[in-house]
């Protein structure tokens, strides 16, 4: 092999190396925040619909812990039924986000469907870490200008700031995006004094027929040092959902 | 069991049995123990001794069961006693609700739901007006948004926006008082001149024919949802759930100055149509409800067997109302206020007084403790005489949830102001109280 010929065989290596590295396509030219965004949003809201079991488990700052399990349902990107399975006193207890940010709240209890302020968002869901926002099925794009923070070996990581007059409890999201696949692992929640105040991490990223499903996510309050996990036991996508699912008549069937 | 919830579990019966045999499925049971305790204070908080609050332990079971798609049967019943420890105990039990549900009945979204059911009706906490369906449940009168179930067929059909709902109720169900009555139901004054004292009053109810005619309610509702706005307006043919007087007759028992009061108290039919809405204005939830009453009933006042005259007031028609906004301030700390022109037990044009309602809860992180609600309530009767006619009930409680499904509330109730209002005669309320509730 001449001098030549082991130079090019050399590049085809190197190339093929870049290649097969994650993101390389980016490797010399990064995505913009928002095309990353877009992505991201792209892959959550891949399925056209979801039906979610999942368990809750919160943890206060001793170590106690209380549980919860819930049924989610969700149609593409926008439109979201959760309903509490467990425990007893909250049995029953149901809210339903639509795209035109309308959520409704039905309380078995009071025995009717109500329609709450979005002040309530920022609100914990339930005692949980999660708000209310974070329950809602939202396209972060719709919600959020992105600028690409930095570009780690695995991850993009993006900074997020609400867009003039959208609502959002935070002032600030970093979101942490996997190179291979699109989906936030992290995302941090700073307030508007850029103090960190909540963390969402998602584990046992897994893929569930064509879609990246994300097993555990636990939501870290940090400031009142609880936390939340979520754990999806079982979840089904692209089971063909009614539509009737996502209306106040479900919430009090 | 009345006619129709007997009626609603024989029709339930034969409709579900097909699907029983297909789809059985076991009944999802739940429920609660709740033990309540309180100790009245006295106007001046000086707990007289001797003397003490409801003592009671409530015992409340759901059961619920889908036999197929299309059908859904719940029950709920509660059992309560009363008393102090070592005393015979007072025991009741009641059926709270008890109905079928059957689904996309004939047309696609076509509900029916049959039997003893809650049908709330309006945005507005408690305070509502046109929730007026159902009968008040005033055992406990400080609870006053309470209602009782009604024994009913319901028709919902929904499309889109659009739900449109009808009501039968074939029995009239009047309000449950309290063990005082007077507590809600104030009794008539009559002014029987300086010559006349007054000797005994005895109070009879007319009640209305057993007939489906005299006893039935109607209602329907037509609700819109348009672009984040709620709107509804309803219509309610019914009786009055607190009785009203309707005669009063004076006689002398003996030799004058003596009077004798017979006093005719009825649940006579009015007409009540409502309109209500609700909103959201820069992330602030808003509310309003107003209904106007069309009573059909007169006051006869015979004061001729004791030299007086004979008079007939007609009822006049009125308008109550209410409007409410509710706020969460960042760190869970949820508001509401309401202002309500008219109480549940003024239901004459009159006696329409004014009340500011205002509920603040505080969830403290970890869902561990809740502050509130912190209820309170001020009563005007008269603006221009504010100084004479205004009267505070506060409400502070505090719950504890040490566990799942287990909570403990403390909480006092504080009655200020004027005597002559409705709140501030009933100083006697002032008391503290607590409640353990557990879930299961």
């Amino acid at each position: 092999m001449n001098r030549r010929a082991s130079r090019c065989l050399l590049a085809a290596v190197a190339a093929a190396f870049v290649a097969a590295w994650p993101g390389a396509a980016f490797a010399q030219q990064a995505p913009s925040g928002t095309d990353i965004l877009k992505k991201v949003d792209e892959t959550m809201s891949a399925p056209r619909d979801q039906d979610v079991e999942a368990s809750l488990v919160l943890v206060d700052r001793d170590g106690n812990r209380k549980e919860r399990s819930l049924r989610m349902y969700q149609k593409g990107a926008d439109t979201r039924m959760v309903r509490f399975l467990a425990p007893a006193d909250q049995k029953g207890i149901s809210v339903l986000s639509l795209p035109d940010g309308s959520i409704f709240l039905y309380l078995p209890a009071f025995k009717k469907v109500k329609r709450i302020a979005s002040s309530v968002k920022n609100s914990a869901f339930a005692g949980t870490d999660f708000t209310y926002e974070d329950m809602e099925a939202r396209r972060y794009a719709d919600f959020y200008t992105a600028e690409l923070a930095k570009t780690e070996a695995e991850h993009w990581v993006v900074q997020l700031t609400p867009r003039p007059g959208a609502s959002s409890g935070s002032a600030r999201l970093l979101m942490w995006v996997r190179r291979d696949n699109w989906v936030p692992t992290t995302i941090e929640y700073s307030d508007a004094k850029g103090t960190l105040v909540r963390r969402l991490t998602s584990g046992r990223i897994e893929q569930v027929g064509r879609y990246w499903i994300a097993r555990e996510r636990e939501m870290n309050d940090l400031a009142k040092n609880h936390r939340t996990m979520m754990i999806i036991d079982k979840a089904t996508c692209d089971s063909g959902l009614s539509d009737e699912i996502f209306t106040t008549r479900f919430l009090e069937k | 069991m009345s006619r129709m919830t007997a009626f609603a579990v024989c029709a339930c019966a034969l409709l579900a049995a097909p699907s029983l045999r297909l789809h059985a499925e076991a009944v999802d049971w739940a429920g609660s123990l709740q033990a309540d305790a309180g100790l009245p204070a006295g106007e001046d908080f000086t707990f007289p001794s001797g003397s003490y609050g409801p003592l009671g332990l409530s015992l409340t079971m759901r059961g619920e069961s889908r036999p197929g798609e299309k059908l859904r049967l719940y029950g709920e019943c509660l059992a309560r006693a009363d008393g102090l420890p070592g005393s015979p105990a007072s025991l009741a039990a009641r059926l709270v609700e008890a109905y079928a549900d059957l689904y996309d009945v004939l047309l696609p979204r076509l509900d029916i739901r049959i039997g003893r059911q809650r049908i709330p009706w309006g945005p507005a906490i408690g305070v509502g007006v046109v929730d007026f369906v159902d009968p008040n449940d005033l055992e406990d009168p400080w609870s006053y948004g309470k209602r009782l179930a009604s024994d009913a067929l319901k028709i919902t059909w929904r499309a889109a926006a659009l739900k449109i709902e009808a009501v039968y109720v074939p029995t009239f169900r009047a309000a449950l008082l309290p063990a005082d009555p007077s507590m809600v139901m104030p009794a008539p004054t009559i002014d029987l001149g300086p010559l006349l004292v007054l000797n005994d009053v005895t109070t009879t109810l007319a009640a209305a024919a057993a007939t489906v005619a005299a006893q039935a309610t109607l209602a329907s509702r037509i609700s819109l949802a348009l672009g984040g706005i709620d709107i509804a307006a309803s219509y309610v043919y019914t009786r009055q759930h607190l009785p009203v007087v309707t005669g009063i007759t004076g006689t002398f028992p003996g030799a004058p100055p003596a009077v004798d009061l017979a006093v005719t108290i009825e649940h006579p039919r009015q007409h009540v149509v409502g309109l209500d809405g609700a909103c959201e204005l820069w992330g602030i939830g808003l509310w309003g409800e107003a209904a106007a009453f069309f009573p059909d009933s007169t006051v006869v006042t015979d004061m001729s067997g004791i030299g007086g005259s004979l008079t007939e007031e007609k009822a006049v028609p009125y308008v109550k109302a209410v409007v409410g906004l509710e706020y969460t301030f960042p760190g869970a700390v949820y508001l509401n206020l309401q202002y309500a022109h008219g109480f549940f037990h003024e239901s004459a044009a009159d006696s329409l007084n004014d009340y500011l309602l205002l509920g603040l809860q505080w969830d403290l992180p970890g869902g561990f403790l809740t502050l509130g609600p912190i209820g309170a309530a001020l009563e005007v009767d008269d603006i221009g005489q504010f100084a004479d006619t205004w009267a505070l009930v506060l409400s502070p409680e505090i719950t504890l949830h040490p566990m799942d499904n287990a909570e403990l509330t403390a909480g006092v109730r504080w009655i200020t102001g004027n005597d002559a209002t409705t709140f501030g005669s009933q100083k006697t309320g002032n008391a503290v109280y607590a409640r353990a509730k557990f879930s299961f």
